[in-house]
């Protein structure tokens, strides 16, 4: 497949100074465990609480995360998207231990048109300014009927408002992604995204060199951590049933935080809109020694 | 203790075996005692995890001894004191922990995050160390 226009990186290898330089994992390969991945994937987003506005519109959010998160995903498809596209080499329907499908099996999807599915202000009560995991995963699952969607290929992302700090956010996490069990019984992806622009530098603000882009810095981690766990949740929505490596690293996980040399955190073009990202996992990148990049249109077109 | 200690026992009590056998049974000896169990550390509880699915977690705070339920999952956040001094990957020693998956988190920029398993009774040292020389040890019990 050919480049397509508009889904060039900007911003390559141009990180901030003051950032210490971190290598992608050297566990090797993501190795299928046997389970699900994504092969159509549907991003919805719940905003939790009325600290988000009591109605039905965000009306508080300070730096803007909705706009951004949704504007991120709704670039994310087709020919002028060739940052996740490194991700359809995943598959399942393989034996497990497997680390290269070469065509077997079914791939994890890449959406032909914006995947996000929907977004609901769920301003029914004011979100615990210390939500535990259960809470995190009972606001999903109300999200998720809500929407009246279930299974593997929908990912609910459950935005907690400005000032809402679950234990270990900005010390021990920036986000992360699970699955619990929706109303009907089906399994259901999740992610617990916290108000990303309160940790700072910490979850990614100022991380890459903004440049011409018009990226605003202090919102890099929106989209950085974005990026990282939407794709975890592609190519591993049960964990960790689906791709992971020797250590229990996800695709995102074994590239977090470079900031120079191959896989560097960079700012990207999808469908002609500008985000800061961090790269993803490659197994066939190299021949099949694998590494982070954060572009791909084949096998032999990676970087 | 690492695997070779805790097989000695066995190996004393096979040689003893051995050496036994060579002399005459007496209808009147006392059955051979059974080899003494392992006797693993005392340990403490577990401060409380942020993960979903976790026993507990640490932090380059905790030293000791810790209990971890076989099966269950411990969870470690090494925080880097200043940019450019971040741990090092977290080793196991012995195969009684199994690397579990950390990838379900965006871990914070400096810090080093590692997840185990207890899959078999016994005990392992976790330790881990930053450019500046310090190091961090702490030892986990697993027990059924």
């Amino acid at each position: 497949m050919a480049a397509p226009a508009g889904a060039s990186e900007l911003a390559p290898h141009h990180m901030n100074a003051h950032k210490a330089a971190a290598a992608a994992s050297s566990a090797g390969n993501l190795v299928y465990g046997g389970g699900n991945v994504v092969t159509s994937p549907t991003v919805y987003y719940v905003y939790w609480g009325n600290q988000w506005g009591t109605g039905s519109t965000v009306t508080n959010d300070p730096s803007g995360e909705v706009a951004l998160q949704q504007s991120f995903f709704s670039h994310a498809y087709g020919s002028g998207d060739t940052f996740f596209t490194s991700q359809t080499q995943y598959c399942q329907g393989v034996a497990t231990g497997t680390t290269q499908c070469n065509g077997a099996g079914t791939p994890v999807g890449h959406p032909a048109s914006n995947p996000l599915g929907g977004t609901w202000l769920d301003s029914s009560a004011k979100a615990p300014s210390r939500p535990s995991d259960a809470q995190i995963a009972a606001e999903a699952v109300k999200a998720a009927s809500h929407f009246g969607i279930s299974g593997d290929n929908v990912q609910v992302i459950v935005d907690l408002p400005h000032g809402v700090v679950p234990s270990g956010f900005k010390t021990q996490y920036c986000a992360w992604h699970d699955h619990t069990t929706a109303s009907n019984g089906a399994d259901l992806p999740y992610t617990n995204m916290p108000y990303i622009t309160d940790a700072g530098s910490g979850c990614g603000a100022n991380f890459v060199a903004t440049g011409s882009s018009g990226v605003n810095g202090t919102d890099e981690g929106i989209t950085i951590v974005g990026g990282h766990e939407y794709a975890e949740t592609l190519t591993d929505p049960a964990p960790s049933s689906g791709w992971v490596d020797s250590t229990g690293a996800e695709t995102g996980d074994k590239c977090a935080w470079i900031s120079s040399g191959q896989g560097a955190s960079s700012i990207i073009s999808l469908n002609g809109a500008n985000f800061a990202v961090q790269s993803l996992w490659s197994n066939n990148y190299g021949g099949g020694a694998g590494n982070c990049v954060v572009s791909y249109t084949s096998a032999s077109n990676q970087h | 203790m690492n695997r070779a200690l805790r097989l000695l026992p066995l190996a004393a009590v096979a040689l003893l075996s051995a050496c036994s056998s060579a002399a005459p049974a007496s209808p009147a000896a006392a059955p051979a005692p059974d080899p003494s169990p392992t006797v693993l550390p005392a340990c403490t509880k577990l401060p409380e995890p942020v993960l979903p699915h976790s026993a507990g977690e640490l932090t380059q705070q905790q030293s000791g001894a810790y209990c971890l339920p076989r099966g269950q999952r411990v969870d470690i956040f090494l925080t880097a004191a200043h940019s450019g001094d971040t741990w090092q990957p977290v080793q196991a020693t012995g195969a009684i922990l199994a690397p579990a998956n950390t990838g379900v988190m965006t871990a914070p920029l400096g810090v080093t995050p590692a997840m185990f398993v207890g899959t078999t009774d016994g005990t392992s040292v976790l330790t881990s160390a930053a450019p500046s020389g310090k190091t961090w040890k702490v030892t986990i019990v697993v027990k059924g």
